[in-house]
């Protein structure tokens, strides 16, 4: 393209002609915007701030450049929107579309992805839903989106072995009291204090929801992936404890002395060795080892 | 030195035959069964996940089909710096997966961080060319495996381009010695939004330079074309194809579907209308081995 026809419409011909080679050239470069302004003009509006990207693109052959620039504007929300639900596939379906559809386009005003992968625009949104409007009316639904997130963030989380029966007999009695675990990279405990998951497991089923119910104590629950799929389980409030404590760092010994105090004392090591038994079944541990030796595996 | 010289653009990728996008509503039936598919387009970031079983599944048909890794976030075009971290999960993925090449779009998702997770045109300019060019040359010291860029669909024109779409694309591969992956649905919906001519595009792309066709559907508004790849493709993609077809040569080809997602049979039907045209147009194309 001729510089000509670049400052066509933007200056004076015979203005232009009578200009030096270096006013030509100082003016070229102010009518020609450079491509980072292009692309931040061109980010403002599919954003929704200002149209004054509009100035840099033409009509097509058959529309107008307002609707070519809708055609961005329009489908940035939709597909994030589309993301958002995919992530959060019950709490949409719980919520609604148009209930659903109004929170994340606030979460995505507030939080534009700055993530490389759409699969990480929604990671934020248990937060964001923590502080949202709708969470006064419905409190229920800040624990879902942390249900599924958690969820999806099981499906694919780091591999690690998984530590066996087998591999724990092996253990002489006498260190036991000292080895501490590691947890799979898929685990997450939460503690939910409404029927949430039951909620959630209804929404699963395709049934209906039962009516949210603050619940007297807070329900706890381990979630990890097993076979390749993200499973949640329900536990009681002692292996929650023990589970926590376990994550940061407590040996076994320590975490015998804790459920002592949490419950009956005489039963307590056998308590906890079921319960680290129930782990090894789960799939749930990765690593056993002394923490006086932190790489040693056992 | 020219980088159409340089080894760092590699050996022309081989023909691959034709095949398909590979989505997740499809893996059992690709595990289970032995679809008539030469070969597996994947979408880059899906698996670049920490693990689980997208990577399980990726391990288990590429031990059965050759890969082509596509991305859809490189943002090559854009002014913010490359994103080195991503560079390197690309580069790992690749050295794990061993594709048979890399590519990702000639477009820009964003800048200063944010990401719009849209495919947007680059205004055809000599800054932008000047630009991209030295971001390929950046992408391919690091992948050290052949690398293409693919024709987006686009709605908007820019009022001071310097020149077309696929003059930009064809002197970028000069300039730089990247591959180039062809969008038929892509080159066809741009083309009926700005009133330009498809065959002209086609005609204006080096020959030697392109190693894949993408084949989708869209839908019309009337006024423009929006690109949603969700739909069969059309009579008018079919026909581009054929031109495409009588101009290229042996072609890996893949219908590329990406939403609306239909039964694997399906998929492979429609990709068997691909596999007679091509045959029928060019009788001598040579089998896959």
């Amino acid at each position: 393209m001729r510089v000509g026809s670049r400052l066509k419409g933007g200056l004076d011909w015979l203005r232009f002609h009578e200009m030096t080679k270096g006013e030509r050239t100082s003016a070229e470069a102010r009518e020609t915007p450079t491509l980072a302004q292009i692309q931040d003009a061109f980010q403002a509006a599919v954003l929704g701030n200002g149209d004054l990207f509009l100035r840099h693109i033409r009509s097509g052959a058959r529309a107008d450049r307002h609707t070519l620039l809708g055609v961005y504007q329009n489908a940035y929300l939709a597909r994030l929107v589309g993301i958002l639900k995919s992530e959060y596939p019950h709490l949409s379906n719980y919520m609604g579309d148009e209930l659903f559809g109004a929170m994340t386009r606030r979460y995505l005003t507030a939080h534009p992805s700055r993530h490389r992968s759409a699969r990480w625009v929604g990671d934020r949104l248990p937060e964001f839903l923590a502080r949202d409007r709708v969470r006064a009316a419905h409190p229920v639904l800040q624990e879902l989106s942390e249900f599924e997130r958690a969820l999806g963030n099981a499906f694919d989380a780091a591999e690690a072995p998984e530590l066996t029966v087998a591999e724990m007999t092996t253990v002489p009695l006498e260190l036991w009291s000292e080895i501490v675990f590691s947890p799979h990279p898929s685990a997450c405990r939460l503690d939910q204090a409404h029927n949430t998951f039951a909620i959630w497991q209804a929404l699963k089923d395709g049934t209906a929801p039962p009516p949210v119910q603050r619940q007297s104590e807070v329900i706890p629950l381990l979630i990890w992936r097993r076979h390749g799929m993200p499973i949640a389980r329900r536990v009681s409030p002692e292996e929650a404890m023990l589970w926590d404590e376990a994550v940061r760092g407590a040996p076994f010994g320590r975490l015998c002395e804790l459920s002592a105090v949490f419950a009956e004392p005489g039963s307590a090591a056998v308590r906890v060795a079921n319960v680290v038994r129930g782990w090894l079944d789960g799939c749930c541990l990765t690593h056993a080892g002394l923490p006086a030796i932190a790489s040693t595996t056992l | 030195m020219n980088r159409c010289d340089a080894a760092c653009a590699g050996d022309r990728p081989r023909y691959l035959g034709f095949g398909l996008g590979l989505r997740p509503q499809h893996y059992r039936e690709i595990l289970d069964g032995e679809p008539d598919v030469d070969w597996f387009e994947v979408i880059t970031e899906n698996y670049m996940v920490p693990g689980g079983q997208p990577l399980r599944m990726l391990e288990r048909i590429r031990a059965r089909y050759p890969i082509v890794m596509h991305g859809v976030s490189l943002s090559i075009a854009s002014t913010a710096p490359l994103d080195r971290d991503y560079l390197r999960g690309l580069r790992v993925l690749a050295e794990r997966f061993a594709p048979e090449f890399v590519s990702d779009h000639l477009c820009w998702t964003g800048v200063h961080g944010v990401n719009l997770h849209d495919l947007l045109p680059v205004p055809y300019t000599r800054e932008a060319l000047d630009h991209v060019s030295a971001r390929v040359a950046e992408v391919q010291d690091v992948l050290g495996r052949p690398f293409a860029l693919e024709n987006v669909s686009s709605y908007v024109e820019y009022t001071h381009s310097e020149m077309t779409e696929c003059e930009f694309l064809a002197e970028l591969a000069r300039r730089t010695g990247c591959w180039l992956v062809l969008d038929v649905n892509n080159v066809f919906v741009s083309a009926f939004n700005h009133g330009w001519d498809a065959r002209t595009f086609f005609d204006t792309i080096p020959r030697d330079r392109v190693v894949q066709f993408h084949l989708a559907g869209h839908e019309n508004a009337i006024t423009h074309i929006i690109d949603t790849h969700d739909a069969l493709v059309p009579d008018e993609v079919w026909d581009l194809y054929v031109h495409a077809v009588d101009r290229f040569g042996a072609v890996s080809t893949i219908i590329e579907r990406d939403d609306d997602i239909p039964p694997l049979a399906d998929m492979v039907a429609e990709l068997s209308l691909a596999r007679r045209i091509a045959s029928e147009r060019r009788p001598g194309l040579a089998p896959v081995s």
